[in-house]
């Protein structure tokens, strides 16, 4: 049977025959999933997403049009109230329709209620306005049960930590913060396990996707210059190297999970050569660090078969390419330097990779 | 119909795992079953392509800040012979690791793009004069025997994207320049005065013609089974524009009436948008299945709609909660019925 031809059905069945689960159980099993469907296609759930946020501002333009007199406190409850209609609303209900005014409802309460707050905080102590969204995004990200909006709701509380960090003017932590985003990435891919045995496998891959996510706007932020015009009271801190030390440990331990078995053992010298690569890979991209995150996304993605994290390392390689280009933080000639240093480094990788995965000692990479 | 034709896909494996928890080991088994980890000869096939793509796109990015570096030192005669070497070194690359290799096709492709350097430069330079368009025009003309012996879809698009941008530049430079408060667009850099030319609803039309001539040219070509026309993101693509260029005026022309925009023929950019979006829900749902196209069709149909009732509809904040829920209803819509058609294909193979 050819990886594509795998049904759900055909694995329920394999489960069975190897002894993992019951007869009764996968019966069980099938029954309970003829009601369930595939998870849509990306692009499908863009539309869906986008058509959400659209009609949460419809929605928000109603409640202020109606309660147009009304104080900050008003706003805060008000929001909270169309939070909670949406929770209870999306817990019961899994229809398209409802799924869809649900997610409105919520983000267009979250947007009322973070704007009672602001108002009520008179747009000072904007730390205590930040915890605020990150204890409600914790909270929506257990208790609404939608993929879309737990990303989200990662995302939004993500953002706000950013903000209190820069707030807190510890602008120095914000290299950190991508690399440990990604470092939390890896481990929850590890022990995803863990999270489906115990009943919570509903939040992994929002989890993992917003987390993901987070790792890449992050590690933009500590890499590309900002214009100073642009962002006048914000002081970015650009010191690509303090992620590239973090980063770097986390590709050679990824790679340490993966290449081991695909080097054939009739190359002695395989594996180091292997790992002195990846270490070259790691001094070229020394200010580059996205091009480690995006070679750890995709080496991930690609074992585990999952085409969304393959497509999205890849996407991110080349937006963090060009806006690392566009950057005027640093000169050409040393641009030049680290793209042309990690290009050269890849392509001997391929080389080597392609040589000590070969069955045959003697034969060499594809089109060498 | 429920699982049986679900696709044991990554997403699908770990849904069904956490709906019936499974432990450690029957989830480790349950993704073994469904092949989703690669086998060694897949990890080649990736290394091979993946790190070739990655290298070579760092390395020309690279070379290309280090010229941009000192780029004003350089004599011409150094700029010229740069780049034509570069030419003819992706040429013979081509042709040594044989035209149909990956490695062959990204040297094919790359002399393609400095093909088109060298005229701008030559341009530069020389101060020649010429309207941009001759440029888009001679690269096109130039690269098309490479297209034609190439056989990779990459080289093709490229040509499609330049006849597109030839014609938007012949059209909004000596046919119909900007008139009016419309010049003021270029101040904001070429792309932004490039999407400013699609107000012209005659110029969306005439490349709607033309994108929808090579998408159909695309389908029927790759219907007769050209292997090398097989991959579907270059289709999308063309359709992806082919559609956007009739949907965007079509909401224009809805909300922008009072806005002074160069609305002539106006009938036309609607009436050829509901044509596009028959053809493609037929051709796309019977004959030739894909969903992306689908689901801009639906996208596109959507905002018409949305545009058509935010106009007559809004007119105070009642009105906002009708159009919301409107919206949540076509989208609803959509998503089930493209997960009905995703469905009854599943059920047809």
């Amino acid at each position: 049977m050819s990886r594509n031809s795998v049904t759900l059905a055909d694995v329920l069945d394999g489960l069975v025959e190897s002894h993992k689960m019951t007869h009764e159980n996968a019966q069980h099993a099938k029954l309970l999933l003829q009601k369930k469907t595939a998870v849509q296609p990306w692009y499908v759930r863009t539309m869906v997403g986008f058509g959400a946020w659209l009609a949460s501002f419809f929605v928000i333009g109603f409640f202020v049009g109606v309660f147009s007199g009304m104080n900050e406190i008003g706003f805060v409850v008000i929001g909270l109230l169309l939070v909670a209609g949406a929770v209870a609303l999306r817990r019961v209900f899994t229809g398209d329709f409802m799924v869809q005014c649900a997610l409105a409802a919520s983000l267009a309460g979250q947007a009322m209620a973070a704007f009672g707050v602001i108002e009520v905080l008179q747009w000072r102590e904007i730390e205590v306005f930040c915890w605020a969204v990150i204890i409600m995004s914790a909270v929506l990200f257990m208790i609404f049960p939608d993929r879309i909006h737990r990303v989200l709701s990662v995302l939004l509380a993500l953002s706000s930590f950013v903000i209190f960090v820069y707030a807190q003017e510890l602008n120095m932590l914000i290299p950190v913060v991508g690399p440990v985003l990604a470092v939390a990435f890896v481990v929850l891919h590890e022990r995803g396990a863990m999270f489906i045995e115990s009943g919570q496998g509903a939040l992994l891959r929002p989890l993992q996707n917003g987390l993901m996510l987070g790792a890449f706007g992050c590690l933009m932020l500590s890499t590309v210059y900002v214009i100073p015009e642009l962002a006048k009271h914000v002081e970015f801190y650009p010191r690509p190297w303090i992620s590239t030390v973090i980063l770097g440990g986390l590709f050679l331990y990824v790679g340490s999970r993966i290449w081991p078995p695909l080097v054939v053992k009739a190359h002695n010298q395989g594996l180091t050569l292997v790992y002195g690569l990846m270490s070259i890979v790691i001094v070229a991209a020394w200010s580059a660090p996205g091009l480690l995150l995006a070679l750890t996304v995709v080496m991930i993605g690609a074992a585990s078969g999952s085409r969304s994290m393959l497509g999205a390392g890849i996407a991110f390689l080349v937006v963090f390419v060009c806006a690392y280009f566009y950057g005027i933080e640093i000169t050409l000639l040393a641009k030049a330097g680290t793209l042309i240093a990690s290009g050269v480094a890849i392509l001997l990788a391929r080389w080597v990779l392609l040589k000590v995965m070969s069955e045959s000692p003697v034969a060499g990479a594809s089109h060498d | 119909m429920g699982h049986a034709h679900i696709n044991a896909n990554y997403a699908n494996v770990v849904e069904l795992a956490s709906e019936l928890a499974l432990d450690e080991n029957a989830y480790r088994r349950a993704l073994e079953i469904a092949k989703l980890a690669p086998d060694r000869s897949d990890w080649r096939l990736y290394v091979d392509r993946f790190l070739m793509a990655v290298g070579a796109l760092l390395l020309v990015a690279g070379i290309t800040a280090f010229f941009a570096w000192n780029w004003a030192d350089l004599s011409h005669a150094y700029k010229f012979a740069l780049i034509q070497v570069g030419i003819v070194a992706a040429v013979v690359i081509a042709w040594r690791l044989k035209i149909d290799s990956l490695a062959g096709r990204a040297s094919l492709l790359g002399g393609s793009i400095l093909v088109g350097v060298l005229l701008a430069v030559y341009g530069q330079v020389y101060q020649t004069g010429a309207d941009p368009y001759g440029l888009f025009l001679a690269w096109a003309l130039l690269i098309l025997p490479w297209a034609i012996i190439g056989r990779q879809s990459g080289l093709w698009f490229l040509v499609v994207i330049l006849v597109n941008l030839c014609v938007v530049m012949y059209w909004a430079q000596v046919l119909y320049p900007p008139e009016g408060r419309w010049t003021l667009a270029r101040l904001l850099g070429p792309l932004f005065w490039l999407g400013t030319t699609v107000m012209d609803s005659r110029l969306a039309n005439v490349l709607f013609i033309l994108n929808g001539a090579a998408l159909v040219a695309w389908e029927f070509v790759a219907a007769r089974g050209v292997t090398w026309l097989a991959g579907r993101w270059a289709p999308r693509l063309i359709a992806l524009i082919t559609l956007n260029v009739v949907v965007i005026p079509t909401v224009i022309i809805i909300i922008g009436e009072g806005l002074g925009v160069r609305a002539t023929m106006k009938a036309l950019s609607p009436v050829l948008m509901v044509l596009a979006f028959a053809a493609c829900f037929y051709y796309y749902q019977y004959r030739k299945h894909d969903l992306f196209i689908l689901t801009c069709c639906l996208a596109g149909t959507i905002l018409v709609i949305m545009s058509l009732a935010v106009r007559h509809l809004l007119d105070d904040f009642g009105s906002s909660l009708l159009l919301a829920m409107l919206l949540i209803v076509m989208v609803s819509a959509a998503a089930y019925w493209l997960r009905h058609v995703s469905r009854r294909w599943a059920e047809q193979s």
